[in-house]
């Protein structure tokens, strides 16, 4: 059997050139081939991911800061390490940390049928955890000041312990420094913190555990607002003799404390210790020497811990995506969400294919997958069915020289729990 | 007031009748028809919850409305108003086994009492130190709410049930929409009929001259605790709503900001007039969502100038559109609104 092709006229001569029947399997053998190599791409599923930028409003500086750790994880994944069979798509909607913001934009989400969600703070998690729960829609979360969202079983898996662990990792690694220098009477903490959710978030299960821990506990001393002064709170804790000053507040408000207690020549007198916002570069340029000797309890590595895996990543991609390299220890905060993510994503669509990749199989993935191995970054992550916390250690950071640098790796917490 | 040609008052019934001609009444019916298909036709989960977002704005600037706008009373604690609402509508339902219709009135006599012991001031004092009297409204609220253990729920807020009548939750943002519309009607009925009634009229008396007022026989003070007594009352249901449609509800939902928002979109909708609050809830939300939209996008146009100028786009445009109407047009979008229906009617004509 022969197809006519085509006819060719030459010289006044008709000239009918045949084609055989072979040769049309294999050009249709081609076809297929190139059919086949192509599919995987145009057939990708794509996964999309809403995140809730609180890029403006009052936590503009941090969360411009996540949402770029974010990105440039996803980015880099999708550039080397891609998840076999699925795309990202990234939609982001600014919530300006601003509770009228985040069910409309939630709704928003919803319509455009996201698979997961990365939230950035208390305000967002309080907002929607409910809402989540009933959409099923899973999200990693910033927002440890929230603690029923650990109520199994909720969509909000946190990215970190609750906030009163993070006093009982100061709590723990000061007992262990007092006991070495072989003092055997209680030592006294106190807490002077902000008075709002965020800064209080440690004070109710914290205290009691710091009491059964062995500390004398002394009267928390809260303020509001923005302050420029913090003499009354400090000198309150000189009175009373304080060992250990806990803070849960940003950086602007521990330099404005450091730099009081400098001032009273308080620093030598007792140890100052803030939460993971107590620490950065911002602080030591505003307490400048203040710092030296302050702690910071944390989550997640130091920007000096150049061998540290997860910064070395964190510095290429700041290289490879904005060009410059920029000390922000938020972005490292973006990349953590975004590692979690995408881990979760790849078990999903390993276990179930590509093609299911959705919100169930994200949300299963999540709660049973092995241990995401965070590359040094903070600990290894493993949430399960009924846990919504990550892990259970954390770090103490020093400043010296101006510089935070670990000073105790790995310190195991109680997860206080409400 | 301008009046299609032929509409005279004849009775007092007439004066005080809202929907005078037939064209009215269509309009009137097209829109309810409009209102109730919006659901149905854009079942746009985002754009309904914007929309209810704006009801709930617009009641509470209702509210505000009635102090401000009508008596002439300041208060810069009306969000303060609005939480108190919504924690008597939680806590009834959760602790006293409300049921929600119950609780939704409850809440709006709540914050009618409290505002009535924070208005209090205005009997002795009046313009800057009421506003220094009212904002201590707000703080003391917070800080009550974000100390107030376990039955404000202290800083963790409080889990808010789901609303229902008869029965039939709305959980759906259709249902809830429909819901929040028929509240808008009651209370914008309500307002329209306070406003041409004899105590709207006093309001307005007091407002413009409480020595005159009084001299005419007006209580003055006891119409000035009436509105803030009326105007709280509005702040409470706008809460209540707020709570159920969130589910959750935080002292941080309640800001000094969210109060001092109002103050000023009450002034671009127009102060002392039914439609205003109408104009300034939708203008005020609108104006968040518009600028939510266009600051990422700004960002990556202008990649350098900093984000940070970016992150308070909203408060500056805010604050200029207030501005802008205070100086160009204090009487509000409402004025204009008017003159467009009087330029309307007349048309083809001048006058």
């Amino acid at each position: 059997m022969a197809f006519r092709l085509l006819t060719i006229k030459q010289g006044g001569r008709v000239m009918k050139r045949r084609i055989s029947s072979r040769l049309v399997l294999v050009l249709v053998a081609v076809g297929f081939f190139f059919l086949a190599v192509t599919a995987p791409v145009v057939l990708a599923k794509e996964v999309k991911l809403g995140v809730f930028g609180d890029v403006t409003g009052p936590i503009a500086f941090t969360g411009q800061q996540f949402y770029k750790g974010y990105t440039d994880y996803f980015k880099w994944v999708e550039k080397y390490n891609p998840i076999p069979g699925t795309t990202i798509k990234i939609l982001m909607e600014d919530t300006g940390y601003d509770p009228k913001r985040y069910l409309p934009v939630l709704k928003k989400f919803v319509e455009e049928d996201i698979s997961a969600g990365y939230i950035m703070g208390t305000m967002g998690t309080m907002t929607m955890e409910k809402e989540l729960r009933e959409l099923k829609i899973p999200c990693v979360s910033e927002g440890s000041g929230y603690p029923p969202a650990i109520n199994p079983p909720g969509y909000v898996f946190l990215l970190r312990p609750l906030y009163p662990d993070f006093l009982a990792t100061a709590g723990i690694y000061f007992m262990e420094q007092w006991k070495k220098a072989g003092k055997t009477e209680k030592p006294k903490l106190i807490e002077i913190t902000w008075d709002t959710p965020y800064g209080r978030g440690c004070i109710d299960q914290g205290e009691p555990w710091a009491k059964a821990y062995g500390y004398e506990v002394l009267p928390y001393q809260l303020f509001s607002g923005q302050p420029n002064d913090l003499s009354t709170q400090l000198l309150k804790a000189k009175n009373l003799k304080a060992d250990l000053v806990y803070s849960n507040h940003l950086e602007g408000h521990q330099a404005v404390l450091l730099k009081d207690a400098a001032r009273l020549d308080l620093l030598d007198k007792m140890q100052f210790c803030g939460g993971s916002e107590c620490r950065g570069a911002e602080i030591i340029k505003l307490a400048g020497k203040a710092t030296e000797g302050a702690w910071s309890v944390s989550h997640f590595a130091d920007w000096t811990e150049t061998q540290n895996k997860g910064i070395q990543l964190c510095m290429n991609l700041q290289k490879e995506f904005r060009g410059v390299l920029d000390y922000q220890t938020q972005y490292v905060m973006g990349v953590i969400p975004a590692i979690i993510t995408a881990e979760a994503i790849r078990y999903a669509a390993k276990t179930f294919g590509p093609e299911k990749v959705s919100k169930e199989t994200i949300y299963q993935a999540l709660t049973t997958m092995p241990e995401i191995d965070m590359l040094g970054i903070t600990a290894n992550v493993k949430f399960s069915p009924t846990e919504r916390r990550p892990y259970k250690h954390m770090n103490v950071s020093k400043c010296v020289n101006g510089q935070w640098v670990k000073e105790k790796y790995q310190i195991e917490v109680p997860w206080l729990k409400p | 007031m301008w009046r299609p040609s032929g509409i005279f008052n004849r009775t007092y019934a007439e004066d005080r009748t809202v929907i005078r001609t037939r064209t009215q009444w269509i309009g009137l019916i097209l829109l309810l028809s409009a209102v109730v298909a919006i659901p149905f036709f854009f079942a746009n989960p985002y754009l309904l919850s914007i929309i209810i977002l704006t009801i709930i704005t617009i009641i509470s600037l209702q509210g505000l409305n009635f102090i401000l706008g009508f008596c002439g009373q300041i208060s810069v604690g009306h969000s303060a108003f609005m939480a108190i609402g919504a924690y008597t509508t939680t806590i009834l339902m959760t602790r006293l086994g409300f049921p929600f219709f119950l609780s939704l009135p409850c809440a709006g006599f709540s914050a009618a009492l409290i505002g009535l012991v924070f208005g209090l001031p205005s009997l002795r004092v009046k313009g800057f130190y009421l506003a220094l009297a009212t904002l201590a409204a707000q703080y003391l609220i917070g800080w009550y709410l974000l100390h107030g253990g376990q039955l404000t729920g202290n800083i963790y807020g409080l889990p808010v049930p789901r609303a229902s009548i008869a029965g039939l939750a709305l959980k759906t943002d259709r249902a809830y929409f429909l819901f929040a519309m028929v509240m808008l009607l009651l209370m914008s009925y309500f307002a329209k009929n306070l406003e041409i009634s004899k105590m709207g009229r006093a309001f307005i008396a007091v407002r413009d001259n409480d020595l005159a007022a009084e001299i005419m026989g007006i209580n003055i003070f006891r119409y000035k605790l009436l509105a803030f007594f009326i105007g709280s009352f509005y702040a409470g249901i706008a809460g209540a709503m707020w709570a159920h449609y969130l589910a959750h509800i935080h002292p941080s939902h309640f800001s000094l900001m969210d109060s001092i928002w109002y103050l000023g979109f009450l002034v671009v909708g127009g102060l002392g007039s039914a439609m205003g609050p109408v104009f300034g809830g939708i203008v005020y939300i609108g104006l968040k969502e518009i600028v939510s939209l266009i600051t990422p996008f700004l960002g990556k146009v202008f990649p350098g100038i900093s984000t940070n100028i970016f992150s308070g786009l909203a408060l500056i445009i805010y604050a200029l559109v207030v501005i802008v109407f205070l100086l160009f047009e204090p009487r509000g979008i409402n004025r204009q609104f008017k003159l467009f229906k009087a330029y309307y009617r007349l048309w083809p004509f001048a006058y």
